[in-house]
């Protein structure tokens, strides 16, 4: 057990094949939080991003194989409890997210335990059209309902969150399809953690492409509406104590 | 039933019996799978020896036709054991999962002194799996 981050924030980022990207997302990370340690968590990756992340500066583990975001993910939750972190926030190694939102998303935390950085929430001129976007309306929709507060981007990736939601992730991260985004958000409300939402700007990927196209989306909402079935038919203890 | 047939049946009883004791000894098999397994085929062999026993479970449960009656046992003892032997790999699945996660961690704690070792490492690994 390690004190080293106490009172601090951690900021994780899941990394698969970034090489290219993970340098420039770590260097813009300690430009817009420079007091926030990093921790990149290389998934397995085939190409040099362990040894780029590094030599940027981070701090990296390595997984011996792809485990997906989830996996990613909680290796960085049990890090940051075990470590005493304060804060973790979850930026994506492909340059998707900005960091300059990530003080907004801390600020957040000092009313809720979970702060879910929005595309759509009226920064930014991230566009989606046609079938895709329909399909992430309804699911933002069911979200907003299921959460009883508004969402209007489940399925995003870039967030921060508290004591609470370190405890909690630290056991249980989905590592299944879209368990990491949607499930996630259920545990959190059945755990009786409180989430809450940050408008951000998006910016397009430096390098890769979007995990699913448009012509597939209603299959991804299908999915997505399995995900959380399940994630409400699951049993999720509740650890949710004030103390972390 | 014909003698042909029959012993036919209790042959090939032996021979699931035979080949599950075998499996236990090479430690193939273990714990509570070997136990059913032992046990099922046990039981083929006593029907096979007295097929007079299957048609009178038969009568007494009402079913008409007593193969029916065997096949009907038989595929929910396979259901039964299929869902124990998914949810076995499921619970492997996340245990691999925690696992790697925390070698993950401590690699980190090691350090990176050994890093171009530790990737070669990660390479053999990975290519011991099964290519995506």
């Amino acid at each position: 057990m390690g004190t080293r981050g106490r009172g601090k924030v951690l900021v994780v980022v899941p990394a698969y094949n970034e090489a290219e990207a993970i340098a420039g997302v770590v260097a813009s990370v300690t430009r817009a939080v420079p007091t926030a340690d990093i921790l990149v968590v290389d998934d397995g990756s085939c190409d040099a991003t362990s040894a780029v992340a590094r030599a940027a500066g981070a701090r990296v583990a390595t997984l011996p194989f792809n485990l997906g975001v989830g996996g990613a993910m909680r290796t960085g939750f049990r890090h940051a409890k075990r470590e005493g972190y304060s804060a973790v926030v979850q930026v994506d190694g492909d340059g998707q997210h900005d960091p300059a939102f990530i003080p907004q998303l801390l600020a957040a935390l000092e009313h809720h335990d979970v702060a879910v950085g929005a595309r759509f929430a009226g920064t930014g001129d991230y566009v989606v059209r046609g079938p895709r976007r329909w399909a992430m309306r309804g699911l933002a929709s069911g979200m907003s309902a299921l959460m009883t507060t508004r969402l209007d981007d489940a399925t995003s990736g870039f967030r921060a969150c508290g004591p609470r939601a370190i405890s909690v992730y630290a056991q249980h991260y989905p590592a299944e399809y879209l368990g990491d985004t949607l499930e996630t958000l259920v545990i959190a409300r059945k755990s009786g953690l409180t989430v809450t939402q940050v408008p951000v700007a998006m910016r397009h990927r430096n390098t890769g492409r979007p995990s699913h196209g448009s012509a597939r989306s209603s299959v991804e909402l299908l999915r997505a509406g399995c995900v959380v079935m399940l994630g409400l038919v699951r049993e999720w203890p509740v650890i949710a104590d004030s103390s972390p | 039933m014909n003698g042909d047939a029959y012993w036919l049946g209790v042959a090939s009883g032996f021979v699931v019996v035979g080949v599950v004791i075998e499996m236990v000894r090479r430690r193939y098999l273990r714990g509570r799978f070997a136990l059913v397994w032992i046990l099922l085929g046990v039981g083929a062999i006593l029907l096979a020896l007295f097929p007079r026993l299957l048609e009178r479970a038969a009568t007494a449960l009402g079913v008409t036709v007593p193969l029916n009656l065997l096949l009907f046992l038989g595929s929910i003892a396979m259901l039964i054991m299929i869902m124990q032997l998914s949810a076995e790999a499921g619970r492997l699945r996340e245990r691999t999962r925690v696992l790697a996660e925390e070698v993950a961690l401590l690699r980190t704690l090691v350090g990176s002194a050994d890093e171009p070792r530790a990737r070669s490492i990660a390479a053999e690994d990975r290519d011991q799996d099964s290519p995506r």
